[in-house]
């Protein structure tokens, strides 16, 4: 019961709390506990099953995509920095949001997809240079735009995601 | 080859499992174009259904993969989407065309991609 009530807690605090990484080395100290806590979390049974499948998909989808022409229309490779950077991405959401589905764009991009029917769906690439491409409908309207990548997900595409997985 | 025209029927081949969700609607990610400006696609025409998946499995077979199905469109699709759809012949397939015209910036074409998929229906290949 008391396990139950702080994964819940962690997961609703971690789910709507704005990021905050200070710098001090107490800072830091206190930013390794908690990520380390936090990776525990993640791949206890009752939580990570489902996150899990996301990380396998990724491994699955690089293996697939890593050679180019991989679409037979001439793709570009998708390489390993991508790769790297699309896991750190999927590991930096937030405990209790939705997991996207994987695949890759011509261009090598690794792309991470929000989907609840084809006019409410969000896709997001991310490539070797870690700049997220995002591009969302939302029933009548529509979001896109561009946002580094620096270990955190961005407030704008979080916002998208729930829009497209809660609204 | 004649002009293409908003009411034609256009396919894209899909050699990619993950480019197609479980509910057999298509991803964006088959129509970001990419290494050209232009999308690939296959009029049909007067091309019977063998001869349009005939063009997609020696697509598939030179490149050593499988393919999937097809994705297909009319041509006011992507006219709807202010790009253009031009007939462009190459060897082995006289119903080539190219989907020009797109945004340089990528959030763009990833918002263009995503309405063309939107519109578009999948066709599994035959069994």
């Amino acid at each position: 019961m008391i396990l139950e009530m702080t994964a819940s807690a962690i997961i609703y605090s971690s789910a709507l709390a704005i990021p905050s990484r200070g710098s001090s080395e107490t800072a830091r100290f206190v930013s390794r506990q908690t990520d380390a806590g936090l990776d525990i979390l993640k791949s206890s049974l009752a939580f990570g099953l489902y996150g899990q499948k996301a990380f396998d998909d990724l491994s699955l989808i690089f293996e697939e995509c890593r050679t180019a022409n991989w679409d037979g229309y001439q793709a570009e490779p998708v390489f390993e920095e991508t790769f790297q950077l699309a896991g750190q991405f999927l590991k930096a959401l937030p405990l209790g949001a939705s997991m996207p589905a994987i695949s890759a764009e011509a261009d090598g991009h690794l792309t991470m997809e929000w989907y609840r029917t084809p006019r409410r769906t969000l896709s997001v690439s991310i490539g070797p240079d870690g700049q997220l491409h995002y591009a969302a409908l939302l029933g009548g309207s529509k979001a896109y735009g561009t946002e580094p990548f620096f270990g955190e997900v961005p407030e704008a595409i979080m916002s998208l995601i729930n829009r497209v997985m809660v609204a | 080859m004649p002009p293409v025209e908003t009411g034609e029927w256009l396919s894209r081949y899909i050699l990619q499992k993950s480019h197609v969700r479980q509910d057999n609607t298509l991803r964006a990610d088959p129509f970001i174009p990419h290494p050209h400006a232009d999308l690939s696609v296959t009029r049909h025409l007067e091309f019977d259904a063998k001869a349009i998946w005939d063009i997609g499995e020696d697509v598939a077979r030179q490149t050593g993969k499988a393919l999937h199905g097809r994705a297909e469109n009319l041509a006011g699709t992507y006219q709807g989407q202010s790009l253009s759809v031009v007939a462009a012949p190459v060897a082995g397939n006289r119903n080539h065309a190219n989907v020009i015209g797109w945004p340089a910036d990528k959030p763009a074409q990833k918002i263009i991609a995503l309405e063309i998929a939107a519109r578009s229906r999948y066709v599994p290949r035959p069994e």
